[in-house]
């Protein structure tokens, strides 16, 4: 119980502030993240030999301020991940819920194409809906949330099917009730706290599939300041200019872990049995 | 209670049945094979009739119950047989439709009260939505109603009540909304499963004479399926024994509970407990009933029966009457005399 509630709190803390950081960023940030100064190309962070802290981070290979790209990058970062992670809920709930209640067809045909897509690599349709629509923050929101229905579709499958069978809802059926309603006032709700945790994990990994995307160059084209974008340019300066990469990449690591922290202690404040 | 035994031994004119039930079979689907819980089960309902059906566990009690009022999952049951509510095949009604007879027509209060109302909302949306539903009642309409039902089923303070949570009432008081609720909508018949047998015994006796209350004011049709005799004969008009997925003896509770006839009412009636009878041992009925998915030849009650012939391992003996003056019917090839002549 503690551990959970420290895990919460521990989350709560870092994920707000970066939220913070992310939505004040034009105040936080010390320089303009497309502001291009060649003379200043490729300074080390400050406490490397040559670094100094009007660059704290450094600069890239057009003499942007890294810290502040990752500052503006973190907005983009964090808006698709909740965008998608909301789309793919509402997507794979509303199909999930449907296939555990009414079941027979409906749910073979829900059932069946989840596992069909779950069977085929999300890359492989993000280049494809890429190279159909072009590359732009929406259309990554809506690839991403169409590769990620299906967790949400089985998870909610499964336990429409056991609440079906409760008394309470049998019941509900009993005096009258129709379909829809049933679903909407008997199950939904039920579901809400499975859903709450496994919505958080999956920013987590929308955030580190959108970093993903981008670095292949399907997400949101330069020089947009993406975390995903700066791990890209940064690939060519690895053994230069490590720290672009670097920065990037430890941006990542430490937003999707205190996610994950937090979705954990989530789970574990809401079940039952601890 | 003798009104209606008086209209038992006259007959009932086609148009008193509220519902009739003819050859009602319901058999499961299991990845095992078939599994026939209920075989073919005849009887009619007249109004302001309380019939209660009794039979051990498996027997195909509550699978007859939950039939008729379509809550069996349809992709593992198969139901067969005909259903008419006021005349009315039910049984092949569309889910649709089905929904304007639940609730309205016909409720169902459960065995399980902890469980069956929605821990997530309120005493007063749960038993104001069925009204709003099926009576078209607005807001204040429903209030009201939903006080009056609440004081009906004898909970106090049914303002503070609604406002409140399923988890805040007791196993008793939860029965109690459960009936308000089954209650709400006028309905012709109320199917009762097992309502008490997971409540405290003295609440149990509350609650059958809640229902004993109600049922003499509005004059509705009541099945209470129950395994307790004590409530039958309190309670109830008519009885059904129901074993294996048949019936195996019928008639009014007078008759049937004085002088059970088929042998299998007798053990049940035998292993009740008499306070009288100190020290000695209880009477049971050897054996279990049969799993559904294993075949029995003949009367499936013989391996466990005391009066068995060759004849009852052969065949299955019809349920017929064996009285003229009365409706009463046993399926048994060697019934016990009738109480009288014992």
């Amino acid at each position: 119980m503690t551990a959970a509630k420290a895990k919460i709190v521990i989350g709560c803390t870092i994920i707000l502030a970066i939220v913070l950081t992310a939505i004040f960023a034009p105040l936080v940030a010390p320089h303009d993240p497309y502001q291009q100064q060649v003379i200043l190309r490729l300074k080390p962070p400050f406490w490397m030999t040559g670094g100094s802290l009007r660059f704290p981070l450094g600069t890239d290979s057009y003499g942007r301020d890294i810290l502040s790209r990752l500052i503006f990058g973190s907005r983009l970062s964090i808006l698709v991940g909740v965008a998608s992670v909301v789309l793919s809920m509402l997507i794979g709930t509303t199909a999930g819920v449907l296939a555990g209640y009414v079941g027979g067809k409906t749910e073979e045909v829900i059932m069946r194409t989840v596992d069909a897509q779950t069977a085929f690599p999300d890359v492989l349709l993000a280049i494809l809906f890429v190279a159909a629509l072009g590359g732009s923050f929406l259309n990554l929101i809506v690839v991403l949330g169409i590769s990620g229905w299906m967790v949400y579709a089985r998870i909610m499958f499964g336990l429409t099917r056991s609440l079906r069978e409760r008394p309470f809802v049998e019941a509900a059926v009993s005096f009258g009730g129709r379909s829809g309603y049933i679903m909407l006032r008997h199950i939904l709700p039920q579901l809400v706290p499975v859903l709450t945790v496994v919505a958080t994990l999956q920013v987590g990994q929308m955030i580190l599939q959108e970093a993903a995307l981008s670095f292949l160059g399907l997400g949101v084209p330069p020089p947009a300041a993406t975390w995903g974008n700066i791990l890209a340019e940064g690939r060519d300066r690895l053994f230069l200019a490590p720290w672009i990469a670097n920065s990037a990449g430890i941006a990542i690591v430490v937003l999707v872990l205190t996610i994950n922290i937090f979705g954990n202690g989530l789970r574990e404040w809401l079940d039952p049995k601890s | 209670m003798t009104s209606a035994r008086a209209n038992i031994a006259e007959g009932q004119p086609a148009d008193d049945r509220l519902l009739s039930v003819r050859d009602l079979k319901v058999t499961f689907l299991s990845r095992h094979g078939t599994a026939p819980a209920v075989k073919g089960v005849d009887f009619d309902l007249a109004r302001g009739t309380v019939l209660a059906v009794v039979g051990e566990s498996g027997c195909g009690k509550s699978a007859t119950a939950m039939s008729l009022m379509h809550l069996l999952p349809r992709r593992s049951a198969r139901i067969e047989g005909r259903m008419l509510l006021r005349g009315r095949d039910i049984g092949a009604l569309p889910e649709r439709e089905m929904n304007d007879v639940r609730g309205k027509q016909m409720a169902m209060i459960f065995q399980e009260p902890m469980t069956s109302l929605n821990p997530l909302l309120t005493i007063g949306y749960q038993l104001r939505e069925p009204m709003r539903y099926h009576l078209g009642l607005g807001r204040e309409a429903t209030q009201r109603r939903a006080i009056e039902l609440l004081e009906m089923v004898g909970i106090p303070a049914a303002e503070q009540i609604m406002r409140g949570y399923p988890h805040q009432l007791s196993g008793g008081m939860r029965q109690r909304v459960m009936i308000a609720i089954a209650l709400s909508c006028d309905p012709d018949l109320l199917i009762a499963d097992e309502p008490t047998t997971a409540l405290d015994v003295t609440i149990q006796s509350q609650i059958i004479e809640l229902l004993r209350q109600i049922q003499r004011r509005t004059g509705m049709s009541v099945i209470i399926i129950t395994h307790d005799l004590g409530v039958v004969s309190e309670f109830a008009d008519e009885v059904i024994v129901m074993y294996a997925g048949r019936i195996v003896e019928s008639g009014s509770v007078d008759e049937v509970l004085e002088g059970p006839r088929h042998p299998y009412t007798r053990g049940l009636l035998a292993s009740i407990p008499d306070i009288d009878d100190e020290g000695e041992r209880l009477q049971t009925i050897p054996g279990n009933v049969p799993n559904p998915l294993s075949r029995i030849s003949g009367c499936s009650f013989h391996p466990r029966c005391v009066r068995k012939t060759e004849q009852c391992e052969q065949a299955v003996p019809d349920l017929t009457a064996i009285d003229a003056t009365s409706l009463r019917q046993v399926a048994c090839f060697h019934p016990y005399l009738p109480a009288r002549e014992l």
